[in-house]
């Protein structure tokens, strides 16, 4: 608003105005996501300092003692590893293929926009929806074995969702190196299935987010460097590497974000299992809290969960920085 | 990258560049690599497109199918039965799917009309107007956006149960009729929103609220067609909520997703019905999808591209 | 049960079958109040229950039980709201809401946990009063609810493991008739697998399948006074290699592997032709597989002799019950000789009561085996933590037959996993 010489007092009441009306104006939200989610947040680390078994009355203060004994809990680990392996193999993967295939969607073909819905649609679908579709799929004699076996591949025993064994180990295992740590088993074929799934689901969003970043770069800047002589994998590099590095980190951070809080897919399609090899942080997190009655337990697992989900992005802040 | 305004300007120049260097250009590995990559595009793309579109159609076919047709699978079958039945839709509709159905719209409605009111008003307060604690409240509000449902689902459980909300409608509306997301989607639509009529209302002595409700709203029409699209979405394919907040025996409580979850834990060898129930589930917000297609990629790229 | 059983907090089969439908306590919605009558029933009011069906059939067949029962007990109304899946989870998250119905199912796997925790209200003086004493159900299904002296629930129904064969393949491998031992077993199972060429026997990586090789063999989970774990010793150890060396040898496959949802399933495919399962298999396969032939046997018994695990589900009333006269003569009602014999008709599992067992055999007799093994059946029960103990051991065997660890690692996990888990002494 430009300064108007005398009009300085006349503007007082207007700006008193908004001070109240502003206020009334974000009441109603503020309240719904103060109370359902601001205050949860603060209850959640309140509660992870008490036991808290909902048939019992008493709920004492416990201090540290959830996190003394999340830290040395079996399963708390196994639930850690598998959602870092959840989510160092499913965000680095759809990025990598989002952004190819926004690539080659952003060449002069036709029906561009046929395949960004095309591509798009999984990702409007209800998780359980996939998830139930999927399970079917990869039954024994489903048809992803169908095809597999029509094509002359072998496929997995016990079959997909119901193999335990880590994938990492498996292909040590196949060149002579025996008995790996658990840390370095890899993902389970069962928790790699519902990886592929999950990737099948929204490769397509990030290819249209990156197709829409593609087509903000103007042709121009790549005429200039194909005169100078830059070949296309320098084009790509140099220019549309950098100039989608907002984008870039948009996807990575969505991207962390949702695979680290993934339950949907695991509680319809395998309930934790085979062997536990699918229990995430955030299937524990119910596990402990809905199937224990271990809430205050459950409560320490959402901090921590919420703590690296944070650290996450706030790492990827720091170095991949903002945009403009 | 270059505003829109820089290169309307620039436009007419590099055209005429182009022209001059068109006759310069040297023809060659240039051109060929073109071609090859359209062509590998169109090959990779198809496939891709391919590969999103089987599971989909293979899960309709088998929802026409009876259970022993769903069993054996052959690429004659694969997309079509050989006797098309209606015997899996009729079980989902015994199994109460109607109601689910009836449950999963009307959450849809309040949800959408709940934050249209809620967070168009808070929006718009967050762009325009100046209030002690602004920042900071915005602050707060939008970084909920980075909480994952599963992190308060605990709370938010002992929280309707003191309300004695558990096992009602209101277990599956109250906590989400705002959300940090629509708050600042309706932010960043009313700070690109031009000022001068509202400026022109506030010298004709209008108050806020009359600015908003008669000259913002009916000019933000696109805004809340994307709000009420994201909303919608959301609703309808919500899942750990309502699966947590209403018990196992409340069938006629039941979302979609909730009730599909539910007859999939127990009559799990009923592959046919269960495709039912996912078309079902999936139909609506496909349509939703694509007739709104525009909205739901421009909205999520924008948001991308802005950062 | 398919792959994902393991983690299951309880196998819900083990509610479906022996106890059939259980409380059925749907019917009476007649919901307006009646004058007070003078039927032998003092106690009115409201009554919630709820359980686990399988079926719509079931559903069907509990609510008109319930419809009898109003119409004896027309001041108590009764409503019934089933839970179709994940029971166990939603009973305790009812319960965490202080909304859990006033009569439900406890399966007896883990009837102890409920009952260590306080959860379940004390029923031996209503019991007392009207004449319902402990002998008049089988022995180790009343004791399956009776925890430091006290009774918590009554057996509404129950079913032990039986082997279900296909005799058109065991005829045509050339296989005499249903194995009855160990080495018999495997015998047949070989002569099935040359002649199918196809697993002969679906077996499920579950503990609460395991277990019956681990009786058989003389084993169990602890000892009588669940004071110590007895998982280490050779009893252990012999019957994990039956187990496992059945599956290893390619004799055995669990449902996934050859494409069924669970064992009933693969029968009914006819993807193999022996499972162990119970009473709960024959409705399903009267649905799907209405036409095929089966012949039932008592489990092969292994060197200790015959063994199989027993799986039931007790009414029990909810220890905050607002109406525990009513919910009693509820429960009552529905374990007597007459509300149970209706209900164990529908064939999923066989009554509780050995007084009205030769009435149901007359409607079921080739359910003859499962009758007699009620002699030797075990109630199956870990002990207070054994939901946790039975997710461990469900793992352990999950990893045994992927290969990824083999029995004498097996054995071990097994014993820590249960000296973890179990409140012992």
């Amino acid at each position: 608003m430009v300064a108007l010489p005398g009009r300085r007092r006349s503007r007082d009441p207007l700006a008193a105005e908004d001070a109240v009306a502003g206020w009334l104006f974000i009441l109603p939200a503020v309240a719904i996501v103060g109370t359902f989610i601001l205050w949860p947040i603060l209850q959640v680390f309140w509660l992870s300092f008490h036991e808290w078994s909902v048939i019992t009355p008493e709920r004492p203060w416990v201090g540290l003692d959830n996190y003394r004994d999340l830290f040395n809990d079996a399963d708390f680990q196994l639930a850690l590893r598998n959602t870092i392996w959840f989510a160092l193999g499913v965000v680095p993967t759809q990025t990598v293929l989002g952004l190819i295939l926004a690539v080659l969607a952003n060449q002069k073909i036709r029906g561009r926009s046929f395949f960004r819905t095309a591509f798009y649609f999984p990702s409007i679908s209800s998780s359980v929806v996939i998830s139930i579709i999927f399970l079917w799929l990869y039954a024994q004699r489903g048809l992803i074995n169908f095809v597999l076996q029509k094509m002359g591949f072998p496929t997995p025993q016990p079959p997909w969702l119901s193999n335990p064994r880590g994938v990492v180990e498996m292909a040590l295992n196949a060149v002579g190196i025996e008995s790996v740590s658990v840390w370095l088993a890899g993902p389970s074929v069962a928790l790699l299935s519902i990886m592929m799934m999950n990737i099948w689901t929204t490769m397509g969003t990030m290819m249209v987010v990156f197709l829409a970043g593609l087509q903000d770069i103007p042709g121009d800047v790549y005429e200039a460097a194909s005169i100078d002589g830059a070949s296309r994998r320098q084009q790509f590099f140099d220019i549309t590497v950098p100039m989608l590095r907002p984008v870039i980190f948009f996807v990575l951070t969505l991207g962390f974000i949702g695979t680290f809080q993934v339950f949907d897919q695991i509680f319809v399609m395998t309930s934790g299992g085979p062997a536990k090899s699918t229990i995430t942080l955030g299937y524990l997190i119910y596990q402990q809290g809905f199937g224990n009655f271990a809430m205050g337990y459950a409560a320490a697992i959402a901090v921590v969960l919420f703590a690296i989900i944070m650290s996450i992005f706030l790492i990827q802040r720091r170095i991949l920085g903002r945009a403009d | 990258m270059a505003s829109v305004d820089q290169r309307a300007v620039a436009a007419p120049v590099i055209a005429e560049a182009e022209r001059d260097f068109a006759q310069v250009r040297p023809v060659g590995s240039q051109d060929r690599a073109d071609v090859f990559l359209r062509l590998l595009a169109y090959v990779v793309l198809v496939l891709v497109a391919l590969i999103m579109f089987v599971p989909f159609a293979y899960a309709v076919a088998t929802s026409f199918k009876t259970r022993p047709e769903a069993l054996q699978i052959s690429f004659e079958t694969m997309l079509w039965p050989r006797n098309p039945t209606l015997e899996a839709y009729r079980i989902a509709w015994d199994a109460n799917v109607g109601r689910w159905f009836l449950n999963s719209v009307v959450v849809a409605l309040v949800w959408i009309v709940g934050r249209i009111v809620s967070c168009s008003m808070a929006g718009y307060a967050f762009a325009r107007m100046r209030f002690p604690g602004r920042d900071l409240v915005f602050l707060l509000v939008v970084s909920t956006m980075m909480v994952p449902g599963i992190v308060t689902i605990i709370p938010k459980f002992i929280l309707l149960q003191d309300l004695k909300l558990l096992n009602t409608y209101g277990a599956l509306t109250v906590p989400f009729l705002a959300d940090g997301f629509a708050i600042f989607l309706m932010k960043q639509f009313f700070e690109s929103f031009p000022n001068e009529i509202e400026e022109a209302a506030r010298v004709d002595g209008a108050n806020r609220f009359q600015i908003f409700s008669q000259i913002v709203v009916p000019n933000a029409i696109p805004a809340i067609t994307a709000l009420t699209i994201f909303t919608f979405q959301s609703s309808w394919n919500a899942f750990l909520e309502p699966l947590i907040f209403i018990s196992g025996n409340r069938s006629d409580l039941f979302t979609l997703p909730v009730g599909l979850a539910n007859f999939k834990g127990a009559y799990y060898t009923d592959q046919p019905t269960l495709m039912a129930m996912s078309v079902i589930t999936t139909v609506p917000i496909a349509i939703f999808f694509i007739v709104f297609q525009r909205y739901f990629i421009e909205s999520s790229t924008s948001s991308a591209v802005k950062g | 049960m398919s792959g994902n059983a393991g983690s299951r907090l309880v196998d819900r089969r083990s509610f479906v079958k022996g106890s059939a439908a259980g409380l059925a306590a749907a019917a009476a919605w007649a919901s307006y109040l009646r004058e007070t009558s003078a039927i032998a029933a003092q106690a009115s009011g409201e009554v919630r229950l709820t359980g686990q069906t399988a079926s719509p059939e079931e559903e069907e067949l509990l609510r008109q039980v319930l419809d009898t029962f109003a119409e004896q007990f027309p001041d108590i109304t009764v409503n019934y709201e089933p839970v179709p899946s994940d029971y166990l989870i939603k009973l305790q998250t009812d319960i965490a809401a202080g909304n859990a119905a006033d009569v439900f199912y406890v399966g007896n796997e883990w009837a102890q946990d409920f009952m260590s925790r306080g959860v379940l209200l004390a029923i031996d003086d209503y019991m007392e009063a009207d004449g319902v004493t402990a002998d008049q159900f089988y022995e180790n299904l009343i004791n399956a609810y009776t925890w430091e002296g006290q009774t918590y629930g009554l057996p509404k129904d129950w079913s032990p493991l039986g082997m279900v064969y296909d005799p058109a393949v065991l005829e045509s491998a050339g296989v005499s008739g249903p194995p009855t031992t160990w080495e018999e077993l495997r015998t047949a199972a070989e002569a099935i697998v040359e002649s199918t060429g196809q697993p002969a026997l679906a077996l499920e990586a579950a503990f609460d399948r395991f277990i019956l090789f681990l009786y058989q063999a003389g084993g169990n989970v602890t000892n009588e006074d669940v004071t110590e774990v007895t998982l280490g010793d050779d009893a252990t150890r012999e019957a994990l290699d039956m187990y496992y060396g059945l599956y290893a040898d390619g004799l055995s496959a669990t449902s996934a592997d050859v494409g069924g949802q669970w064992p009933g399933d693969a029968f009914a495919q006819g993807l193999v032709p022996i499972v162990f399962e119970g009473n709960w298999m024959f409705p399903f396969l009267n649905t799907n597989a209405p036409d095929k032939e089966y012949g039932i046997a008592e489990l092969p018994a292994g060197p200790a002799g015959k063994g199989t695990p027993a799986f039931t589900n007790s009414y029990s009333i909810f220890y905050q019950s607002q109406n525990p006269d009513a919910a009693w003569t509820l429960v009552n009602y529905l374990t007597g000789a007459e509300g149970m014999l209706t209900w164990t008709s529908l064939g999923l599992a066989m009554p509780a009561r050995p007084g009205i067992a030769d009435q149901w055999l007359e409607i079921f007799p080739e359910r003859e085996p499962y009758l007699a093994s009620g002699e030797y059946a075990t109630a199956v029960q870990y002990g207070p933590g054994g939901q946790q103990f039975a997710e461990d051991a469900n793992s352990v065997l999950q990893l045994l037959y992927a290969g990824e660890i083999d029995t004498t690692e097996a054995q071990t996990r097994l014993v820590e996993a249960a000296e973890n888990a179990l409140d012992l002494g």
